[in-house]
């Protein structure tokens, strides 16, 4: 599935942001306008795609957000707008009078929610969060990234309970930006993640949560039981690192927000959605070409050979160039003298 | 020259006045459209098209459903916000109408792109004042986006359907704006060659019935004779590349590089588009 990004601006700062660098280096005012979004539009129609994301920064604060989603929706897309949840009045009342009479088979939100207590938000921004959950809930599932290892999930089945959230959590790591000093959670560290995650099976179960792990995770990192228990939501988690295909305001795209810096291209230097997976895909091989994984152990993993397992985030992958000798294809190499820059 | 159509207003003591004619008819209100082609039929004529002149945004407009086959030339002056227009799209996809919007805005640029996108028939209307590469971007996408289709959007696909490198073009017709196709009449019954001029009072008969033969009104082959002053006067639409589109149709309200780079790229764009339509059908992979 390709993410339309919306703007590149963000009314919250999360300390973990991995899409902070990509914001901070477009220009503010860089939001997609209706000629190029109309030409995603149709790029994903003829590729085949039913579904899209929006995300931004944050792709509530576009102006036109509820234009673009009922546009979407018109031309027969699935839509999945990931938000932080902070709305403006203004544009909650948007919602409430065009939004709400939508199925959430054709629309739905994921719902960054950080923990209030690990992440404290002012009480006005906590307010807006609960104001859209309060709307929103049932068009929402709630999205997690882990960036602290004693991190709790107790708020989230309570904010799902209450809102009558879809019982489904996404969970992610927060990504490392190569060369920046952001690695909140070390390769070596997902192992107590797991462990942590694993912790609130119970809470899982009473309220009937399923657990959805995103991008990042190797399956080395996981115990059989553990497996079997995520599983068990006939839930699919990958354990590859795929291209999310990020196409920006400017239409530019590039693999994900951590390796926006990585063969970033322009869309229309592609025909199809088919041919920017493939050039995406080329990225990994090269990357591959020189670390297995995350770990030194990925390399000759069986997991890896019989492609069960990706060996962990492309970005963690990265990160392990930083600070090596000179030896890598140019185009990585000029990549990372640029994150080194940074 | 066959007796041009004509337009006026929905007034049946007006459309009694004559018989036998066709007639594109104008009222304000979309609602209308239905009783003024009754009153068209009743009246012994037939009806081109109702042209609904809209002084409200798209998204405002209540059509009625029996209207549905009725040709409508909807000219609006904004499209209005998409989400009030979203609620709009399916029911308007049924009726058999075109969506008539002035390029006086990047809004009502975006809005004839996003018309089209969704399977609604546009048309663009433009003077000097329009942003040319704004429109070049619309014409272009108008003409050569071939991946997913969209509804045409005129007079680029009239210009591009009937584009000969060789001989002249007139397009004005779809604006209603061409005295050879259409005259236009007041309430009055009194005759303009053109709706600018009916609004400015310049009338050419003071009734159809002075008319015999329009193709010998003075006005008219005074019109029709107007291109030749670039020439005697060799300004620049006269050597222009995108003469034989425009005719200097934009001479006075345009800067002239402006409004001649944008007819030259419609007549490349053009080109391609002809080129793409005789393109054969791509085998499907089975036949390989």
């Amino acid at each position: 599935m390709a993410n339309i990004l919306l703007t590149t601006r963000c009314n919250r700062s999360c300390p973990y942001c991995f899409a902070e660098r990509e914001m901070a280096t477009s220009p503010p005012s860089t939001t997609m306008s209706w000629e190029n979004l109309i030409y995603v539009a149709d790029f994903l129609q003829s590729s085949g795609q039913k579904a899209v994301s929006l995300l931004g920064g944050e792709p509530t604060i576009h102006p036109e957000c509820v234009d673009f989603i009922l546009y979407l929706l018109d031309r027969g897309f699935a839509v999945t707008v990931f938000t932080n949840g902070m709305l403006s009045d203004a544009r909650l009342d948007e919602f409430r009078q065009h939004l709400t009479g939508i199925s959430q088979q054709h629309l739905s939100f994921v719902c960054n929610l950080n923990n209030p207590e690990q992440t404290p938000a002012s009480p006005q921004e906590a307010a807006r969060v609960n104001r859209f959950l309060s709307l929103m809930g049932p068009w929402c599932s709630p999205g997690f990234n882990i960036y602290r290892l004693d991190f709790s999930l107790d708020f989230l089945f309570q904010a799902i309970n209450r809102h009558g959230m879809k019982r489904h959590l996404r969970l992610g790591i927060a990504h490392p930006i190569p060369g920046a000093q952001n690695q909140f959670i070390s390769p070596r560290d997902i192992r107590k993640v797991i462990e942590r995650l694993y912790s609130f099976r119970d809470q899982f179960d009473t309220f009937r949560v399923s657990p959805g792990l995103d991008c990042g995770f190797p399956l080395c990192a996981i115990e059989d039981h553990e497996l079997g228990w995520l599983t068990r939501f006939n839930v699919q988690s990958h354990f590859q690192c795929g291209a999310a295909v990020d196409i920006a305001p400017d239409l530019s795209v590039y693999h994900c927000f951590p390796l926006s810096n990585y063969q970033r291209k322009s869309l229309f230097e592609f025909d199809s959605l088919q041919q920017l997976d493939q050039h995406f895909a080329h990225l990994r091989e090269q990357i591959k070409a020189e670390v297995a994984g995350i770990f030194p152990e990925c390399d000759g993993c069986r997991y890896q050979d019989s492609s069960a397992c990706g060996g962990g985030g492309l970005c963690q992958v990265v990160s392990r160039f930083i600070g090596e000798a000179r030896i890598r294809i140019p185009e990585i190499e000029d990549a990372l003298a640029k994150d080194r820059m940074s | 020259m066959p007796w041009p159509k004509i337009v006026c207003p929905n007034n049946e003591a007006l459309l009694r006045k004559f018989s036998g004619r066709s007639v594109a008819v104008t009222v304000n209100n979309a609602a209308e459209a239905g009783v003024a082609t009754e009153n068209v039929r009743h009246s012994g004529n037939s009806c081109v098209c109702v042209i609904v002149r809209a002084h409200q945004p798209l998204d405002q407009l209540q059509l009625r459903p029996e209207d549905a086959r009725i040709p409508i030339a909807l000219v609006v002056p904004t499209a209005g916000r998409f989400r009030n227009l979203a609620r709009k799209i399916d029911e308007l996809r049924k009726f058999n109408l075109r969506v008539y919007l002035p390029c006086d805005s990047p809004e009502n640029i975006a809005s004839l792109r996003i018309l089209s996108s969704l399977g609604i028939e546009t048309c663009a209307m433009f003077g000097g004042g329009v942003d040319w590469n704004a429109l070049t971007d619309l014409m272009t996408y108008a003409l050569l986006d071939y991946r997913m289709p969209h509804a045409p959007m005129q007079p680029f696909e009239f210009i591009a359907s009937t584009f000969d490198p060789c001989s002249s073009l007139h397009w004005d017709f779809l604006w209603f704006d061409d005295p050879t196709h259409f005259v236009h009449v007041d309430d009055q019954g009194r005759v303009a060659l053109s709706d600018a001029e009916l609004r400015e009072q310049c009338f050419v008969a003071q009734d159809l019935t002075a008319i015999s033969d329009p193709s010998e009104l003075p006005a008219l082959k005074a019109r029709r004779r107007l291109w030749t002053t670039h020439f005697v006067q060799a300004d620049a639409c006269s050597s222009c590349e995108g003469w034989s589109l425009c005719h200097g149709k934009f001479a006075e309200t345009a800067a002239h590089a402006t409004c001649s780079e944008f007819f030259a790229e419609v007549k490349v764009v053009a080109r391609q588009h002809k080129l793409l339509a005789k393109r054969p059908p791509q085998d499907g992979v089975w036949q390989l």
